[in-house]
């Protein structure tokens, strides 16, 4: 076998050994392993490659913001917080028409600015916003639907995950891509919220009719100290994390320790932490960020067989012989990124195509910061489409409502799913949306 | 699914203790992993208030923090596991868990050999590369800056994988058990 048909056949022994349900850092390495035996005919050469990318691929002070914005996002999440952002978006689109939809997505946005998870969104927004949407009359296909489609946003506004581990594996600013972040996450909260109000007016039997809610008495006065008491924290959080960043005052690293700790005093501050939660909270980030970490190291290994098969070479130059231009190639990468998120999570698809189509995108001289958020994005559009919508069975688990089945989920998702890929258009054919704030 | 050791009884009472034993080993020492993402919160924290009110960051943060990332992970990453917290996608398995539930455990004892050959095969690439910073004393780090020794960490990557290779054998002879026996009647009452 040449090296390029050996790194073809681990493409698919990948696949298939995820799909089976091996674990997929254990798929990523164990592959590879048996990729550079072929390669190079010794079994011991193979096992020192791959502890040396252990080693390496790791040991570095740009991981420390992984455990850091994990700790943040979960904090925050267990703080009650979502409930506080959810309760002040209400009573500002109280008369808007979808006013409690919009309101969920408004939450979500801002929610997401402090949170780098959408699964954290997803799962929090679940119990919060849908059995308030509907007590208002909305169908529960609808309510799950807008909180799956919003979860979204936490990939998208940073801090975010997804975005850590794409500047990672693409050797990216992680700072400049938060910042890239920013316009497409409001575009698209943007577009969710237009969508709603559109889909009550013209789609009521999808939607339900929702009574108008009624207003709580309350002074202008205390409303105003109230909203007050639960946004200021969460505007200083922003403020301290992106303000950081964006003025170049912290690294990403310092900004996730700030974050993390300012997550933690405010939690304190309002009663909603003891010591106890704290610990399992940072157990809990602990076993996030083993995970992410391991899967990176398998990912490394994985992309140091791939060059030594000489695999991501022959794909670039054939795709340039093809000469599909940027825009071609594009499409097509999203749409395999998309093809893959019905049957793959997130973090495995980044890990799997990104060092066989990065290699493509710099001969094609695409901005790398701009293409990542698009990869986002693409990965995103797969949480919610079915068979393996992450954040719709999330949002199913969380619901605990028999009434809802994961169809209906799906069902209300997928107006979501198409205004993302809208949205990733835009991005596609105006990369100032992206690349505009940097 | 998060299928802790409880998930996985086997109805042998050595072996269930054995596997019990070995996740409260586990959570042991991710709690100094817990503990260690904390501390490097603080330090960090510590720094950056040191560089704006007194204009004196500490020495050596980036080294301590790169370092401690791989520690932490090592730490995390056997309970990681044994909770059932390591990622896959268990679609198929789950459907077929349910249909054949001998067959399911079967599959996944396999899918589990498979972990322990990997870590096993890294583990035995990985302890030269301790041995030889342990007796050169190999250090991070810049002259007259901050310079620490590496081989503490190594250590941990080193254990920490002997754990996770630990758990891998365990958890595959469970499933082979529960495969070959059929799972005990209380497991199907517990879930």
């Amino acid at each position: 076998m040449t090296g390029v048909e050996i790194g073809l056949a681990s493409l698919v022994g990948i696949l298939v050994l995820i799909w089976t349900g091996m674990h997929v850092a254990i798929a990523l390495a164990l592959v590879s392993f048996f990729g550079i035996w072929a390669l190079r005919d010794n079994p011991d050469m193979a096992a020192r490659i791959l502890s040396l990318a252990a080693r390496e691929s790791i040991s570095s002070y740009l991981f420390g913001v992984v455990p850091l914005f994990v700790l943040m996002g979960l904090v925050v999440s267990r703080a009650d917080i979502a409930r506080d952002t959810f309760e002040v978006a209400n009573r500002t689109f109280r008369r808007v028409l979808g006013g409690l939809g919009i309101a969920t997505v408004g939450a979500n946005a801002v929610f997401a600015a402090i949170t780098g998870i959408s699964i954290a969104s997803a799962a929090v927004f679940a119990k919060v916003a849908v059995p308030e949407m509907q007590r208002a009359g909305h169908t529960g296909r609808f309510a799950s639907g807008v909180v799956a489609g919003s979860s979204v946003l936490g990939m998208m506004i940073p801090p975010s995950l997804l975005l850590i581990l794409y500047g990672i594996l693409s050797e990216q600013s992680v700072g400049r891509l938060f910042v890239a972040g920013i316009g497409p996450g409001l575009l698209l909260a943007v577009v969710f919220a237009v969508g709603i109000a559109l889909m009550v007016r013209f789609a009521p039997g999808f939607t339900g009719r929702a009574a108008p809610p009624q207003a709580r008495p309350m002074s202008t006065a205390a409303a105003l100290r109230d909203t007050g008491s639960k946004l200021v924290p969460v505007a200083a959080l922003i403020a301290l994390v992106l303000g950081g960043i964006y003025g170049g005052v912290f690294t990403p690293t310092e900004a996730g320790a700030v974050g993390a700790a300012g997550a933690i005093l405010i939690a304190f501050a309002k009663r909603r932490m003891t010591a106890r939660r704290l610990w399992d909270v940072t157990l809990e980030t602990g076993h996030i960020t083993a995970a992410v970490c391991f899967l990176i190291i398998a990912a490394t290994m994985y992309s140091r067989m791939l060059a030594l098969s000489g695999l991501p070479a022959a794909i670039t130059a054939w795709m340039i012989a093809l000469d599909p231009g940027v825009y071609g190639f594009i499409a097509l990468y999203v749409a395999i990124l998309i093809v893959l998120g019905t049957i793959l999570d997130s973090s495995s698809i980044m890990l799997i195509t990104l060092p066989l189509v990065l290699p493509i995108a710099q001969a094609l001289q695409i901005d790398l910061i701009w293409f990542g958020i698009i990869t986002v994005l693409a990965v995103e559009i797969g949480l919610l489409t079915p068979p393996l919508g992450l954040s719709v069975y999330v949002i199913k688990g969380a619901l605990d409502d028999p009434a809802i089945s994961l169809g209906d989920v799906f069902a209300g998702a997928a107006p979501f799913a198409a205004m993302m890929l809208a949205v990733l258009v835009l991005i596609v054919a105006f990369p100032a949306i992206a690349t505009g704030l940097l | 699914m998060t299928d802790s050791y409880e998930d996985l009884r086997t109805g042998l009472a050595p072996l269930d203790a054995a596997a019990r034993l070995l996740d409260r080993l586990t959570a042991v020492v991710s709690a100094a992993g817990t503990a260690l993402i904390l501390a490097v919160m603080a330090l960090i924290c510590a720094d950056v208030a040191g560089r704006f009110a007194l204009g004196r960051p500490i020495a050596g943060v980036p080294e301590m923090v790169a370092m401690s990332i791989l520690a932490i992970v090592f730490l995390q990453i056997a309970n990681t596991l044994a909770r059932g917290r390591l990622t896959r996608s268990d679609a198929l398995l789950s459907a077929l868990r349910r249909r054949r539930p001998r067959l399911g455990d079967g599959l996944d004892a396999l899918l589990h050999g498979a972990g322990a050959f990997l870590v096993w095969t890294l583990l035995t690439a990985f302890h030269p590369l301790f041995l030889r910073s342990w007796s050169r004393n190999e250090m991070v780090g810049a002259v007259g800056q901050f310079l620490a020794p590496i081989w503490p960490v190594y250590g941990i990557v080193v254990a920490g994988s002997a754990l996770l290779l630990a758990v891998f054998a365990m958890r595959t002879v469970l499933l082979a058990v529960r495969a070959a026996r059929g799972a005990p009647a209380t497991s199907a009452v517990a879930r």
